[in-house]
């Protein structure tokens, strides 16, 4: 937009600016540029130096108008050079330092002192090797073993020839944990003669392995003890280890398996000794008769009852008794009275008639009241003879009771199929291929990629890249070595001796199976074993193949182990001879049979109830010195576990436990049923004793009245006594007297009766 | 990648030897042609670093004929096969593959010997063709293209500038 002027008064106009001179531009002098350029040169040089390494035709141009002649040298020859007053603006020094640093680059083709300085570095790491590779290798088998072994590792002597294609190893000793003044095993030697070309290729083709002088627990000169810290440090990293393995460890199918199968073997024997034995206990069996028995009920009812009839005459024989002795007492001197001398003395007959008649009153007041009691107590005894009775019928009840229950003790009919003792063997065997199986799965797994070679799955990243084509190698030789191959090995000592061929990681290379024998004596133990490997995939042979035989065994296997289960024996056989067959299929699991003797054999089990059968049962064990064990285990990934045992272990523990207790069992019948009727008459004891207590007192009452009945007999015979004397000597001396007093004798008479 | 280009972009228009530029395509023709699962592509790209050549040349064209090997890998096929069933040629390669580590080179591949036959037979026509390309863009293509307006026009673009600049 145009402003408007004319409205306002002109302002003083600005003096107009003068331009501004051009900026002069800053130059530089010749001592600025590169030093290619601030030298001299003949034309030669010139061309040689400098515009021989420019490749662009303007530059070329340039640099060569640059230059111009300045003098001549000795030899007369014109010398070139850019002239000392020229001037450069800054974009031609800018350019002239650029094409100064392009020549600089344009060098002979190869860069030889890198190229000399790499070679001398790869050749210095080549002669340090090759000059410690003796001690590499030594500090590596010293540190893994230590690290295995947890004790000292030493080797007197070892060389890695790669020129004489040789690996020897002198006097290579581990020390013992668990004693470190002796050596868990010594090698005197060990050679190995490998193909340095295979190696090269990466193949590790030995053509002979030879170990000499193998040995074990031998003498050491010093402990062979490693540092605590270094101890501390190994047991460190196994245990991380091993954490790390139980975490990736899975149940697998066969420890499924095993474990059903292993509880349920477990229960089987736990039932088959405590479970069967159990009824041989003579306390069950007191018990259980106790509860059927009749007489506890009946005994305490009778003499409840009995008691109370008891109580109800208990006193009456001693009232009977007092009024007894109190009228005996009073009847002596009448029953003494001498009649004789009372005929002279006609008074006094008179007066013992008078007392004669009072006794007569005081006995038949004593006679009605005994007769009164037995007639009450008749009338209970009936009743208490029925209670005598219900005891009789209940302890006949019980003798019937007991009979059978002794009956039931007097034969042992053990199940011939039971495993007493065989049990314990499976359940030995389930735990033991519970613990050999992790190791069974990892030479399986290692087998198995020797023989299918997996590839393995490389991680997918997402990268574009040009896939090639493959190509096609072309061989020239047979090149069949696989990656590892001992054509022959060999090693020996004292105690010690095996030979295997062609072992190797590829079989189908090979085209043999590797085969290996070994013998050994450890301990005085002989143990022999043949293993064949085949991988082959065109073979049908099992996988492995291993025939092992050992004997003079010691093979302990205490209860503890199997959980100090009642019944349940522990092993121990000083002389074991074992000879089994393992094979492992390539996909159908494996199978182990065999044969094992058992010689100075000791069984022992933990104690059960009841005691006289353990004590059978344990003395039957003890005499069992000797047995034969056959092996028939399995597994099939679809059958799973299958364990058959066939020993006559059994059938010799039965047929002599059976003879034992039927020599037994007599006694402890006898034992328990008089320990029963013990209990029986216990019990009955209250009852008959209440009922004899009542029986007592009706015999008593009895036995009083008989007294009162003699007494009365006598005073009546004394009566007769006094009438006759009244009547027959005194008629004539007092006849009046006699007449009258025979007349008031004869009043008081007829008052008395 | 892009230095690279940069670089060989660079060398093109400078005073870089003609030959420098020429080896640098044909070493890196070797490598690109070459499969690189072998110890032999190692060992030869080792020694191409001490030759003083354009390395971002040696760059771009490894990676141009790579991306086009597999296009020819039928021929490297075949001229591998030929050449390896040489008849006089099997005591030699024989004897080559006794030696140890000679293996690791997988000169008995196919597609490895083919490619890198292949290679040497192209290195001096190739060498040649690059260097008289060289001779004429320097001379005359490259004056033409830089005064030509859309090289003049591009070159003022902000992009084109900052990419000059890292150069």
């Amino acid at each position: 937009m145009k402003k408007d002027t004319t409205a306002k008064p002109p302002k003083k106009q600005k003096a107009p600016k003068t331009p501004k001179a051009p900026k002069e531009l800053k130059t530089y002098p010749v001592k600025k540029l590169p030093k290619l350029f601030k030298k001299t040169y003949t034309q030669k040089q010139l061309d040689k130096k400098v515009l021989g390494k420019l490749f662009i035709p303007e530059d070329k141009k340039y640099i060569s108008e640059l230059f111009k002649e300045t003098g001549k040298n000795k030899k007369d020859v014109a010398l070139f050079s850019i002239p000392q007053d020229s001037l450069f603006e800054k974009k031609e020094l800018n350019r002239l330092v650029t094409i100064a640093s392009e020549i600089k680059e344009n060098k002979g083709r190869v860069k030889f002192i890198p190229l000399i300085a790499t070679v001398a570095f790869i050749a210095a790491i080549v002669i340090t090797l090759t000059l410690t590779k003796n001690i590499i290798a030594r500090k590596a088998i010293t540190s893994t073993c230590e690290s295995i072994f947890e004790a000292k590792c030493d080797i007197d002597y070892l060389n890695v020839s790669f020129f004489k294609s040789t690996f020897t190893m002198k006097g290579w000793q581990v020390a013992n944990k668990k004693n470190p003044m002796k050596n868990l095993f010594s090698v005197e030697s060990i050679t190995f003669d490998f193909d340095m070309l295979q190696l090269l290729k990466a193949r590790f083709v030995a053509n002979e392995l030879s170990v000499l002088g193998v040995d074990t627990n031998t003498d050491r000169k010093y402990s062979g003890d490693i540092s605590a810290q270094r101890l501390a440090k190994i047991q460190k990293k196994k245990e991380k280890q091993a954490k790390k393995n139980a975490k990736q460890e899975e149940k697998s199918a066969f420890m499924v398996s095993l474990d059903s199968k292993k509880d349920a073997a477990m229960g089987t024997l736990k039932d088959s000794i405590t479970g069967l034995f159990d009824q041989y206990n003579p306390e069950t069996i007191m018990k259980e008769c106790q509860e059927q028995l009749q007489t506890p009920k009946v005994s305490k009812q009778v003499q409840d009852e009995a008691k109370a009839l008891t109580d109800k005459y208990k006193a009456k024989p001693d009232e009977i008794k007092t009024k007894l002795e109190t009228v005996r007492a009073s009847s002596e001197a009448i029953i003494n009275l001498d009649v004789n001398s009372l005929q002279s003395n006609p008074t006094k007959i008179k007066d013992a008639i008078d007392s004669i008649s009072k006794l007569k009153t005081n006995l038949d007041s004593l006679k009605k009241d005994a007769d009164t009691a037995l007639k009450d107590i008749q009338s209970d005894i009936n009743g208490v003879g029925g209670l005598a009775k219900q005891v009789q019928n209940a302890i006949e009840n019980d003798k019937g009771v007991v009979q059978t229950q002794i009956n039931k003790f007097t034969s042992i009919n053990l199940d011939t199929g039971k495993n007493f003792v065989s049990g314990t063997f499976d359940s030995i065997i389930y735990q033991l291929l519970g613990k050999y199986y992790p190791y069974y799965t990892k030479g399986v797994t290692m087998l198995m990629e020797a023989k299918n070679k997996p590839k393995k799955e490389k991680k997918v990243k997402k990268t574009y890249t040009v896939s090639r084509a493959e190509g096609r190698t072309v061989y020239y030789k047979n090149d069949s070595a696989p990656k590892f191959w001992i054509k022959k090995a060999a090693g020996s000592g004292p105690s010690f001796a095996f030979d295997a061929t062609d072992i190797t990681n590829n079989m189908n290379l090979t085209g043999k199976p590797a085969v290996a024998n070994v013998s050994a004596s450890f301990l005085n133990i002989d143990h022999k074993a043949k293993v064949i490997v085949d991988t082959r995939e065109a073979s049908n042979d099992p996988l492995v193949l291993a025939n092992y035989n050992c004997d003079k065994l010691t093979l302990a296997y205490p209860a503890e182990k199997l959980g100090d289960i009642p019944g349940v024996p522990g092993i121990d056989s000083s002389k074991t001879q074992l000879d089994f067959v393992l094979k492992i299929f390539e996909n159908d699991g494996f199978s182990l049979s065999g044969t094992s003797f058992f010689t100075e054999l000791a069984l022992s089990a933990p104690s059960f109830e009841p005691e006289f059968v353990y004590n059978i049962y344990e003395g039957t064990l003890q005499k069992i010195k000797a047995m034969k064990l056959g092996v028939q285990a399995g597994y099939t990934e679809s059958a799973g576990i299958d364990l058959k045992l066939i020993t006559d272990i059994d059938k010799q523990f039965i047929s002599a436990f059976t003879a034992e207790m039927k020599n037994q069992l007599g006694a402890i019948k006898e034992k328990v049923e008089a320990e029963l009727f013990a209990k029986i008459n216990e019990y009955t004891n209250g009852a008959l004793g209440e009922i004899n207590n009542f029986n007592d007192i009706s015999e008593k009452l009895n036995g009083y009245k008989k007294n009162i009945d003699d007494i009365y007999a006598k005073v009546e015979a004394k009566k007769k006594e006094l009438e006759d004397a009244t009547t027959g000597k005194a008629k004539k001396a007092a006849d009046d007297a006699v007449n009258s007093a025979k007349d008031a004798a004869k009043s008081k008479l007829k008052n008395l009766f | 990648m892009l230095k690279a280009i940069i670089k060989f972009f660079k060398a093109l228009n400078s005073n870089i030897h003609p030959g420098a530029v020429a080896h640098a395509v044909c070493l890196g023709m070797i490598l690109g042609f070459m499969p690189k699962t072998n110890a032999l592509w190692y060992i030869l790209t080792v020694f191409f670093l001490f030759v003083r050549i354009n390395k971002g040349t040696f760059i771009l064209f490894t990676f141009l004929f790579s991306l086009l090997a597999p296009v020819l890998d039928p021929l490297f096929d075949t001229i591998g096969w030929w050449f390896l069933n040489l008849e006089k040629l099997t005591p030699f390669f024989s004897w080559l593959l006794d030696i140890p580590f000679v293996g690791f080179t997988r000169f008995n591949n196919t597609i490895v010997m083919g490619s890198l036959l292949f290679s040497l037979a192209a290195y001096i026509p190739v060498y040649w063709l690059v260097r008289l390309f060289l001779k004429y863009w320097r001379a005359f293509l490259a004056p033409a293209v830089r005064k030509s307006k859309l090289v003049v026009y591009l070159s003022k673009l902000p992009l084109i500038v900052k990419i000059g600049e890292m150069a």
